[in-house]
């Protein structure tokens, strides 16, 4: 009875105190169709048919933010299924995605649109994407080689890669 | 005619003074000293002494639904040879009155300045997202994005760019806008029907009145273009039958409760081989159809007295015959639909007892009508029995 007591006391303490810290993180998207499900080309296709649907700004911005999000879990979920040639292409997509965002948030900005909320969801985004790329550092080769049977040899430095991703997300921050 | 055209205009008199006592507090359409004056005087009484204002409230309705029935019912079909001119007058004074009772039009206002005047998809940005628009002050459900369908985003444009953006202006030309198609509607119904005793059971109901010229809601727009539609379909000519169902999707692309209305379009002409479907026959399937979206509205959020405006539009292509049960049930529920307001105003409050006091005051006035216009056939069995003992 005293150990039910107690756990109850502490899980209303920690509410208490967890209650006045509530903060709400950048959550990222689940992943989804994957290359080589029959869905994915046309998941893609949609993906460029719904960008005149963003016309504006800050319609912009949610949308290359949405694709880079979306394009980073493809890579993270492809680069943990060892598919690295796959995952270094989603990646690529995902940076040209993030890179595009904070010229969108100036645009709106400089049209007399009040963007500081946005601006503060672009660096969570950043710093969520950049602990997702550390996270698979740790994991990952330095480099991987892949060969084909009818084509020459390729090499990916995926640490190389995963670095020069981080400072896309740091120097998109850095240009707000 | 003489005592419906007095408590009219009476009641419009009133409530055009009355309506502004419900202006939001972070609005002001003058700062002008009378005008303030006059403003503080309702504002006081409304949001001060809010039993009074129900009451007031409750005695404007009483005069228009008094009006309306005499109009209706009271007098001989000879009388109502041509518009009366005060009509035109009644139209005006209302849509000069304050939109009190739903906040929709700033809904309204605020999506057409996300689309037209911030150039952002309004189905992708809400009107919150821009913290620094002055409208979010006063404007409820900023925080969703575009609640309407496209071509009504479309529409909003020109009274948009009508309001030249003041807001006053911009309220004004929204109401105006409504009132366009409220008279396209009465238009129709004259024309198709030529009795204006047909088109005045649309335009001169209460509920109409208000929510279409005080209000502003969208229904009559989306009604318009539907009735519209279905008019320009039966008309012999591919032009006329293309052009209704460019109307008829246009009505669809506002709201979307006029989809339930296609199956009209393929109604066969002559159902067993016998004479055409008559266009009355037609229209009383319309009204039940829409009276059917109107009863499960509650499902998706709750029974908007507005809504009504879908199947009033449908009913007045319908012959009002002296003892017609559905014209005269139409009455008591539009009766009933505007007593919804009187919890509101009298608790300030959408919780509370309010719902409950909503759903009564919608029902009794049907209920008493029922009582009163079957009393025989519910006393029958008591009668029956009271001889048998």
């Amino acid at each position: 009875m005293k150990h039910i007591l107690a756990a109850v006391a502490l899980t209303l303490t920690l509410g208490v105190i967890g209650a006045g810290s509530v903060h709400a993180e950048y959550v990222l998207p689940y992943p989804g169709y994957m290359p080589g499900n029959k869905l994915y080309v046309i998941s893609r296709l949609i993906d460029t048919l719904r960008q005149p649907f963003y016309f504006g700004n800050i319609s912009a911005y949610k949308y290359h933010l949405g694709l880079s999000d979306k394009y980073l879990v493809e890579a993270k979920t492809l680069f943990e299924y060892k598919q690295y040639l796959l995952a270094s292409d989603a990646l690529l997509r995902s940076d040209s995605e993030f890179a595009r965002v904070p010229v969108y948030l100036r645009r709106a900005a400089s049209e007399g649109k009040d963007v500081r909320a946005l601006e503060l969801q672009l660096r969570e985004a950043a710093a969520r994407h950049t602990q997702v790329l550390t996270g698979l550092q740790s994991g990952l080769p330095d480099t991987f080689e892949w060969k084909p049977e009818k084509s020459d040899a390729t090499t990916l430095s995926i640490k190389d890669m995963l670095r020069q991703s981080g400072m896309v997300r740091d120097n998109a921050v850095l240009t707000l | 005619m003489k005592r419906a055209y007095i408590l009219f205009i009476a009641a419009a008199s009133v409530l055009l003074l009355y309506s502004y006592g419900f202006i939001d507090p972070h609005l002001s359409f003058s700062s002008h000293p009378l005008y303030v004056w006059a403003q503080n005087i309702v504002v006081s009484l409304v949001y001060r002494q809010s039993v009074v204002a129900a009451v007031l409230y409750a005695c404007i309705i009483a005069a228009l639904f008094a009006g309306y029935g005499i109009l209706l019912w009271g007098q001989k079909e000879k009388k109502l040879m041509s518009v009366p001119r005060w009509v035109f007058a009644l139209v005006i004074m209302l849509v000069l009155s304050y939109p009190a009772f739903s906040y929709d039009i700033y809904n309204y206002i605020a999506t057409a300045k996300v689309a037209f005047l911030y150039r952002e998809n309004p189905y992708v940005v809400m009107p919150v997202e821009i913290p620094n628009e002055p409208m979010l002050s006063y404007t409820r459900a900023a925080n969703k994005l575009a609640l309407y369908g496209p071509a009504w985003i479309v529409l909003t444009s020109f009274p948009f760019i009508a309001g030249m953006g003041n807001i006053f202006l911009t309220v004004m030309s929204f109401k105006a806008f409504a009132a366009v198609f409220y008279a396209a509607v009465t238009f129709l119904i004259y024309r198709k029907t030529k009795d204006l005793k047909q088109a005045l059971f649309f335009a001169l109901n209460p509920l109409v009145l208000i929510e279409v010229l005080v209000s502003g809601h969208n229904d009559v727009v989306m009604m318009a273009l539907g009735l519209a539609g279905l008019l320009l379909w039966n008309r012999q000519g591919a032009r006329y039958k293309a052009a209704g169902i460019i109307l008829f999707i246009s009505s669809v692309l506002i709201k979307g409760a006029t989809i339930v209305l296609l199956p009209l379009f393929f109604l066969p002409a002559s159902p067993t081989g016998g004479p055409a479907w008559k266009w009355e026959k037609k229209m009383r399937i319309a009204a039940f159809l829409m009276f059917g979206v109107f009863l499960i509205s509650p499902l998706r959020e709750e029974m908007y007295p507005w809504y009504a405006v879908w199947w009033l539009s449908c009913l007045a292509f319908v012959p009002i015959r002296r003892k017609s049960p559905i014209h005269a049930l139409s009455f008591w529920l539009s009766l009933g639909l505007m007593l919804r307001y009187v919890p509101w105003i009298a608790t300030r409050e959408y919780g509370g007892i309010t719902p409950v006091s909503r759903i009564i005051v919608t029902i009794v006035p049907v209920l008493v009508y029922i009582c009163i216009r079957f009393r025989k056939k519910i006393l029958r069995p008591f009668t029956l029995l009271k001889r048998y003992l």
